[in-house]
């Protein structure tokens, strides 16, 4: 894979959408940045899943959709949430575990979600939003609708039941659905060469009688177009799709992971391409204090999305059995 | 300002984590996100980022301490006025030129009925009285303790006792250029006597049994931790060289080398406390090895040798237990018969 990105690419897009999918990808590097800070900082609960070097994956297919397609995520959501358009205050109330939270608070960073904005829930278990993405989709189809879902996993998820399940089940009925695999080549620890010999996640696609393409998942503008045609497929009842992103992560599995497993040549390789500065790179010379200002930007409104977390109100006892029971049993 | 570090809860099932080294020292400038400090947890050594710019002023907890999660480890200093966390935004806050934030206070929510908030968690004076009346265990040490419990508890022991006559080894020894490690005569014992008693090689495996490596261990005590090494293929190794092997091994796990910590399953096991002048005892099985031989001291022994002849020799008391769901007792008392047997004729 190169090392910058193809310039007659880049110069078919206008400026303001380069900045746009520019100042997302930013949105999720920092955003990340900061919840790692806060985490060892000791004022962030649980353990938490973080997406730095996968930016261009989740802004490359969010972009690519309309505001009422619908997504699926999973334990490493933040970046799916923030490029389908949740907004850094929403996700940090969230984080923390506090009332106005996209989730009211109880969902935290592994269940972050808000309906509202087509994005379901996130879905923890590994390969678990790969069945649940197939009925949005039997549901889109059966109403008539044209939506599509993308569906976000891992390359360690392919190698679950409910993938071949789930994908089988889309093909035979052709529904919309984009199954979108982040390769980032480790499954927590365990390198994707130890868990299959079909290393090459989108070869799978053929044993399903779908197309699959793999597309260079630190390259945001591939990744968008690749979306774009897959997404344009699924609405004219050719779906499902199945697209592998080639990336990689440049943090642990979780906060409590040194991923002492990736090799150094391997980090250094993938650091070079890393998605942000990939797109940096391509873009003119005369952008750059724009994109400062961006930065800019993006921190300020980060902080604020702490303050405004830390100030948020805890849940109280009576929130307990609020979104528990479709019907409450009984009203105080 | 002045910030304090606390331990993140970077473990994955503990609360509690080891501190392995500083990578600053106090009076050091510490950048944002730059490594401070190097730490063991329950799964891998890692190393934790400084969550603040600024000068490491302090530090509160030193190299090879247990540090819970939560605990004060060190304080930064810097020029910034407000809170560790802007040190990230205040800058860039200024250059946008916008309005300090009116965060308002948090408000704690009410309990229900108006009763006072109670915490949930032990006070920090309850922690501290815990803390002093306790020992912390070492993760090796909480490992032996998980499996000598579970062994104990699910494996059907029964104890075998006798003696042999130690002299052989004893001349044997005596005879020995560099002086051999008194474990090798009892390796080479069992190992001789497994040959033609194949099923000691065996575990327990539901309902069959299972192949064992070929392999029989020794178990090792250093500082308060213990440890089973492995003597691979006992019989391709003449006397001399499992001696060496073994005073190796020992040297290489007192000085931390992981691989020689490792535990790997063997046939059986060796324990001896015959060092610590213990006559004899019984071990607890090591799975999945089916048997652990123990061995006492090697003392003089009045010997009657049949009617009215009484001799003092050198003996050495030999105790097994054995899995019963593996060997019955007649199988190991002939083996245990064999390693006498081996054990004298050396």
């Amino acid at each position: 894979m190169s090392l910058q990105l193809d310039e007659a690419r880049v110069t078919q897009y206008p400026t303001h959408f380069l900045l746009d999918v520019y100042e997302r990808m930013v949105l999720i590097r920092q955003f990340e940045e900061r919840v790692k800070l806060l985490f060892l900082e000791g004022s962030m609960p649980g353990t938490i899943h973080q997406c730095q070097g996968q930016e261009a994956c989740a802004v490359g297919v969010c972009t690519a959709l309309q505001p009422d397609d619908l997504i699926t995520s999973t334990h490493r959501p933040h970046g799916h949430a923030l490029a389908k358009g949740l907004t850094p205050d929403e996700m940090m109330i969230e984080l923390f575990g506090k009332t106005g939270g996209c989730c009211k608070g109880k969902g935290g960073s592994m269940h972050i979600g808000n309906i509202d904005k087509g994005m379901v829930p996130a879905i923890a278990i590994v390969g678990g939003g790969i069945p649940l993405a197939s009925g949005m989709g039997l549901a889109i189809k059966m109403q008539g609708l044209s939506q599509v879902v993308a569906c976000f996993f891992g390359e360690g998820a392919t190698n679950e039941g409910a993938f071949h399940e789930g994908v089988n089940l889309a093909a035979v009925w052709s529904l919309p659905v984009i199954f979108i695999c982040e390769n980032n080549l480790y499954g927590a620890s365990t390198a994707i060469h130890k868990t299959t010999r079909m290393t090459r996640v989108s070869d799978r696609a053929q044993g399903y009688g779908i197309r699959g393409e793999t597309v260079d998942g630190n390259d945001v503008l591939a990744v968008y177009e690749a979306t774009r045609r897959a997404a344009d497929e699924c609405r004219q009842g050719q779906g499902p799709v199945l697209l592998e992103l080639l990336t990689y992560r440049r943090t642990g599995h979780s906060r409590r992971d040194p991923n002492h497993y990736q090799p150094k040549d391997e980090q250094a390789y993938w650091h070079e391409r890393d998605p942000i500065t990939l797109l940096r790179n391509a873009l003119q010379d005369e952008l750059e204090s724009e994109l400062s200002l961006i930065e800019t930007r993006v921190l300020a409104r980060i902080e604020t999305a702490v303050e405004v977390a830390r100030a948020a109100p805890e849940p109280t006892p009576d929130d307990l059995l609020t979104d528990v029971y479709a019907t409450p049993l009984h009203t105080p | 300002m002045r910030i304090e570090i606390k331990m993140p809860d970077l473990a994955t099932t503990d609360s509690e984590v080891t501190l392995l080294h500083w990578l600053v020292e106090p009076g050091q400038t510490v950048k944002l996100g730059q490594p401070l400090l190097e730490i063991e947890t329950d799964k891998a050594t890692m190393e934790v980022e400084s969550i603040a710019a600024g000068v490491l002023a302090a530090v509160h907890a030193q190299p090879g301490e247990r540090v819970a999660v939560g605990q004060l480890v060190a304080v930064i200093e810097n020029e910034l006025s407000e809170s560790a966390t802007s040190v990230v935004a205040q800058p860039v806050i200024a250059q946008l030129d916008r309005e300090p934030l009116a965060s308002p206070a948090p408000t704690p929510s009410p309990m229900l009925d108006g009763t006072p908030r109670v915490s949930l968690f032990m006070s920090n004076k309850a922690r501290r009285l815990q803390r002093e009346n306790m020992l912390t265990l070492s993760p090796i040490q909480r490992d032996v303790a998980r499996r000598v419990q579970e062994a104990k508890q699910t494996i059907p022991h029964y104890y075998l006792h006798t003696s042999a006559n130690a002299e052989p080894m004893a001349a044997l020894r005596g005879a020995s250029k560099h002086k051999l490690v008194w474990d090798t005569f009892f390796v080479m014992a069992a190992a001789r006597a497994l040959r033609s008693f194949e099923k000691m090689q065996f575990r327990f495996a539901g309902d069959s049994l299972a192949r064992n490596p070929n392999a029989i261990g020794i178990a090792i005590d250093v500082d308060d931790e213990l440890f089973v090494m492995a003597v691979d293929n006992p019989l391709a190794l003449t006397l001399e060289a499992m001696s060496t092997q073994i005073t190796d091994h020992v040297r290489r796990i007192k000085h931390g080398d992981p691989t020689a910590k490792r535990i790997t399953p063997t046939w059986l096991t060796i324990s001896n406390l015959g060092g610590e002048n213990i006559e004899s005892f019984q071990a607890v099985i090591n799975p999945p090895g089916a048997a652990i031989l123990s061995i006492g001291k090697i003392m003089p022994t009045v010997v009657a040798k049949g009617i009215g002849q009484i001799v003092i020799e050198q003996r050495v008391q030999l105790g097994l237990a054995v899995d019963h769901r593996v060997i019955n007792g007649r199988y190991a008392a002939r083996f245990l018969g064999q390693i006498v047997h081996e054990l004298e004729s050396l």
